[in-house]
């Protein structure tokens, strides 16, 4: 399957694409009013100096879909993507998902009453990632896996040179 | 081959569904005493509230057992089990007559959950307690919930809690009771333990904590209402209720093992493959005992993310693949109450001269986080008020993961996974 792959030297940090991701599965252009209502789902986060990109990896095995208690989170198995919104109506916000997931990439949402566990869903709903979209410097990239590693050794080539 | 499970909860299921997986052409039977698709018992606390229709209980598709061949037997109480003859006798309850069936397994699954405590308090059996296991326990207290107005529950734990809370949205009067001197006291310590029970004050719960119930008092005749009932504390208080729920924890569901057929300690005995004492049965989930992650002794380990993971390790197993499942977190639990989140692991409270304990506490923000390290590992965590990444350190724990260089940071608002991955 395509998913999210970090070239974490790239990173600057600019979290352009923690806003394009809120915006886009808000569904609004206004950033104001939804920044802190629809809580992004990628995160930058700091090591020692640098900025690094974390996102859901959607796992072959996911914590996340054992973990869950209503069988809302589950892996599409036609597209991998491992996401709690195939089933609308079924997340009841118990958190189990969060408690579970060791890479921390589940965020609690509550707006007017409802609850609901917030992950990446590669924007399945949208033609390709918001996040990759708005990245200016290729610090996250959309590709199969065989297709990153062959980027990330073309990418050691050129560095060497 | 032919496998049969006993047990349609997380455990059965994710077995069957594993099981289905990898041996495409097997047959797979599950046995249920549920006359109902396979649902999620953690969600009948909250169907108390009412207005959840049944179908968002279902933790499966429609056609989940069609789709995967599975042969469902509703209405099918297990009477026995003939290890030597490898068959399950059951009584069907689907004819008049309540005829016995037997089921013959290569390979069996033991998957029937657990069942909650019954005290042994005088006088119980006379005020008819209602206690919440299965979804015809959740459907006969709505219906006693419709006609009520005080109700009773016994036991401040996770169970009893999401009742009080539950049952409060109905607008009846709630009271809860324990002799334990503070709410979840294995879940929380007295600091969380004192903002949940603010939370339950504030819904309009009144909280009866440090005295347990020495009897239960069927009606008392009063002349205007007649149908009081009520319990005494050992503090000699009476507190009438026309509604009383019990949950004072669950124990493993296997009456109908033969006394001497099949190792039990507090639960079924497994090795890491969930083998049990027998050849060829196996069994997962609350009706097994495991060890912990925490503690390394073995014991029950009675939650869903748990029961899913032994069903799937179970199927493995019993579909010629072998898998060993190490170790899990006995005690783990994620909850909110009145709109605070709150995640509990392994042992909270752990204190010595050789514990270290890490606090971030923020009143205003409603926010307590707790981290106990000994031996250079996480062995206990309490986030409440801010359950982000919570998962991160639970992995810590559950993977046994040594933290002393990183210790100080695991409170910190940005620490997250990738200041301990390796793998970018």
């Amino acid at each position: 399957m395509k998913r999210i792959f970090v070239i974490k030297e790239k990173c600057t940090a600019c979290l352009n694409c923690v806003v394009a991701c809120q915006k886009s599965h808000a569904g609004s252009d206004f950033y104001a009013p939804i920044r802190d209502i629809e809580p992004g789902r990628i995160y930058i986060q700091a090591v020692g100096a640098s900025p690094v990109p974390l996102v859901c990896m959607h796992c072959e095995e996911p914590a996340c879909v054992k973990a869950c208690i209503t069988g809302a989170m589950r892996k599409d198995p036609d597209s991998g993507i491992v996401s709690n919104e195939f089933t609308p109506g079924k997340c009841v916000g118990c958190w189990m998902c969060v408690m579970a997931c060791p890479y921390g990439v589940i965020s609690p949402k509550a707006e007017h009453g409802k609850k609901m566990a917030i992950k990446c869903d590669l924007c399945m709903k949208r033609n390709g990632p918001a996040c990759i979209e708005s990245c200016p410097t290729g610090a996250i990239v959309y590709m199969e896996e065989a297709e990153f590693a062959d980027y990330k050794q073309c990418l050691a080539a050129v560095n060497s040179i | 081959m032919n496998h049969v499970i006993i047990g349609n909860g997380a455990a059965g299921i994710a077995a069957a569904e594993t099981i289905r997986k990898l041996d495409n052409s097997g047959e797979i039977t599950i046995i249920t005493a549920e006359r109902y698709p396979a649902y999620s018992k953690c969600l009948l606390s909250d169907y108390l509230a009412g207005g959840y229709s049944d179908d968002l209980l279902y933790f499966r598709d429609k056609d989940f057992y069609s789709r995967n061949k599975i042969q469902i037997r509703f209405k099918h109480t297990v009477k026995d089990i003939d290890f030597s003859r490898k068959i399950v006798i059951a009584t069907d309850l689907n004819h008049p007559g309540n005829q016995e069936t037997e089921i013959s397994y290569e390979r069996l699954l033991i998957a029937t959950g657990s069942k909650p405590v019954v005290p042994p308090i005088k006088g119980y059996r006379q005020v008819n307690p209602y206690y919440l296991n299965t979804l015809d326990d959740a459907k006969r207290i709505m219906k006693a919930a419709a006609q009520a107005r005080d109700v009773l529950i016994i036991g401040a734990g996770f169970v009893g809690l999401e009742v009080a809370f539950n049952l409060r949205k109905r607008g009846l009067k709630v009271t809860l009771v324990d002799k334990a001197a503070r709410i979840l006291p294995a879940q929380l310590d007295e600091t969380a333990a004192s903002i949940i029970t603010k939370a339950l004050e504030a819904e309009g719960i009144r909280v009866c904590l440090g005295s347990g119930v020495t009897e239960a008092v069927p009606n008392r005749r009063l002349p205007w209402r007649s149908d009081t009932k009520g319990v005494i504390l050992e503090n000699g208080d009476f507190i009438s209720a026309d509604l009383l729920v019990i949950a004072v924890g669950s124990v493993p569901n296997l009456d109908f093992i033969t006394p001497g057929t099949l190792r039990v300690n507090c639960g079924i005995v497994v090795n890491q493959q969930l083998m049990t004492s027998v050849a060829d049965v196996y069994a997962a989930g609350d009706v097994i005992e495991f060890i912990d992650a925490v503690t390394g002794e073995t014991g029950p380990a009675p939650i869903w993310p748990n029961a899913v993971l032994e069903g799937e390790y179970a199927a493995y197993n019993m579909a010629g693949i072998r898998r060993e499942l190490d170790y899990l977190i006995a005690m783990q639990n994620a909850a909110e109450f009145r709109e605070i989140p709150l995640i509990s692991m392994g042992l909270v409270n752990a204190s010595g001269p050789d514990v270290e304990t890490f606090i971030e506490y923020r009143p205003a923000g409603g926010i307590y986080r707790k981290i106990i390290i000994k031996d250079n590992r996480i062995i206990g965590m309490i986030f409440l008020g801010d359950v982000c990444q919570s998962g991160v350190i639970g992995e810590l724990m559950r993977k046994r993961i040594p933290v002393t260089a990183i210790k100080d940071k695991l409170l910190n608002l940005n620490f997250g996974y990738s200041q301990i991955a390796n793998d970018f």
